[in-house]
């Protein structure tokens, strides 16, 4: 686990102003292990995010939660970071500048906040950065195994319908990326086949693909549809690449109701993320509880932080009834 | 025989000078006319491929075999390299790293000094106008270097010889 985080950290600093690297590079590795986030604002304290909770940092790469003593992220920081993260070439990255957000190798991505430059009443850029988020993701291979006898259904050899149900920064994503890759590779030890996997990737978070390419390993039989809305790809990929399997994070709008509605009865199976952390606020969300009357989803799986990001609740199924205990 | 020696090493000697003197107009000339061409395939890979800048760099420095061009590559390596240089910083070390084996001039510099400092900064159209730009700059530089080695380089060429053979006349 620590070879993970110092290995991720090292694929972060290089995208990270000199001076503020050698403060990053002089933190303990005990602290290293629990980092989520690098938080640069100008003129403000250097800030690290560890276990949901915001310190800042020394020259020494000591953390504290008092400003006094902080390393002060300056102008010039900023802008060298700035250009690191884009390759010195804003124009390759409007889009992500568009969207506030850009991917670093290894998955990372970078938030950004500035001045909105907006065209026609719609965000065009954004310019002088004023706070850069470099929020650090780490795959854990193997995380959906305890789910794997529950969402499967081996009969079929083809996973059901689900839904993973969690609040902010518990691991859905993840969860739902480690669910992908056993499906993609094939799961031998329980003769479950390959099959071929199409994502749609709107928030670029699911394969966090740069340049084309997917920063986290999905398997050898996963189709990507990088920044593309969810309603619109799912058709697109449908009729593109023949996916067995669709999977797509974060749904919500009324489109990806209905895309979701068209997938599910034309033999492709949906693998999905929602924010919600309890049953009851699933169903207060709107367009969701139509989907969830109608019995769309085959398995439900909620997950929280209880004991650490990625911790399984349960997984229900489609009559609301428990097919696993907590862990 | 040794007066006729040294007279010839004088006479050659000072119209070498003026040789290379006189070629400094169309080597400046050429160069400059370089960089405008340069400048052209920055703007389409740009503008048309959205290509990042260390590597549109390194394909125009790639390119051709002018020395200019070499300021591109050596831009684009110095800022690919992570060495914490900003694409300005790296442009401008590119430009003194390169500068002692071009013609060109400090009017040349200040031009290709701007145009670094807003290089990469901005969307394509503002990229687009800052490449016209310059562009157009030294397309007025290569304007004034023709007509300035129109008049020069004969005087410079035969200057060289003239006052090598005055100086051997008043020294014989």
């Amino acid at each position: 686990m620590r070879q993970v985080a110092a290995r991720c950290l090292a694929e972060i600093l290089p995208f990270i102003a000199l001076s503020i690297r050698e403060v990053l590079e002089l933190m303990p590795l005990s602290i290293v292990d629990d980092l989520e986030e690098v938080r640069l604002r100008l003129n403000r304290p250097l800030a690290v995010r560890l276990n949901q909770e915001e310190f800042f940092l020394d020259r020494n790469g000591g953390t504290s939660p008092l400003i006094s003593g902080a390393y002060t992220v300056s102008q010039d920081d900023l802008q060298k970071t700035v250009q690191l993260i884009s390759q010195g070439s804003l124009y390759a990255f409007e889009e992500e500048f568009r969207q506030g957000f850009l991917t670093l190798p290894g998955g990372h991505r970078v938030g950004l906040a500035g001045r909105a430059v907006l065209e026609g009443g719609s965000l065009k850029t954004l310019k002088e950065i004023g706070s850069l988020n470099f929020r650090i993701a780490r795959a854990v291979p193997g995380s959906a195994r305890p789910l794997l006898p529950y969402v499967l259904n081996l009969r079929r050899a083809r996973p059901y319908h689900t839904l993973i149900v969690s609040p902010p920064c518990a691991g859905k994503t993840t969860m739902l990326r480690d669910l992908v890759r056993f499906i993609s590779y094939g799961i031998p030890e329980l003769h479950f086949p390959a099959l071929t996997v199409g994502i749609v990737d709107e928030r670029c978070e699911l394969a966090s693909c740069r340049q084309g390419v997917p920063q986290h390993d999905l398997g050898p039989r996963v189709d990507v549809l990088d920044h593309c809305p969810k309603a619109e790809g799912m058709v697109m990929l449908l009729r593109s690449m023949a996916p067995q399997v669709i999977a797509t994070d974060e749904i919500g709008r009324a489109g990806d109701v209905t895309a979701i509605w068209e997938m599910v009865h034309t033999g492709v199976s949906v693998l999905t993320t929602v924010h919600a952390s309890s049953w009851i606020e699933l169903k207060e969300r709107p367009h969701l509880r139509e989907l969830i009357d109608s019995k769309v989803f085959q398995r439900y799986v909620f997950l929280s932080r209880r004991k650490g990001p990625g911790t399984i609740e349960g997984v229900w199924d489609e009559q609301h009834q428990l097919v696993t205990i907590a862990n | 025989m040794w007066t006729a020696l040294g007279a010839c090493l004088v006479i050659g000697s000072l119209g070498l000078t003026g040789i290379k003197a006189a070629s400094l107009y169309s080597q400046r000339s050429n160069e400059l006319r370089s960089l405008q061409d340069a400048l052209q395939m920055l703007d389409t890979e740009i503008l048309y491929a959205a290509t990042p800048l260390p590597e549109a760099l390194k394909k125009i420095g790639q390119g051709r075999g002018n020395s200019v061009t070499k300021i591109f590559s050596k831009a684009g390596e110095l800022f690919g390299e992570g060495q914490g240089f900003t694409v300005a910083e790296a442009w401008e070390k590119a430009l003194q790293d390169n500068w002692n084996s071009s013609a060109l001039i400090q009017d040349d510099y200040a031009i290709l000094c701007a145009f670094g400092k807003l290089l990469g900064v901005s969307d394509r159209e503002e990229q687009h106008k800052n490449i016209a730009l310059t562009s157009m700059h030294l397309r007025q530089e290569e304007e004034k270097a023709r007509r300035s080695q129109e008049k020069n380089t004969r005087l410079w060429q035969y200057g060289g010889f003239l006052v090598g053979i005055s100086i051997v006349l008043l020294l014989l």
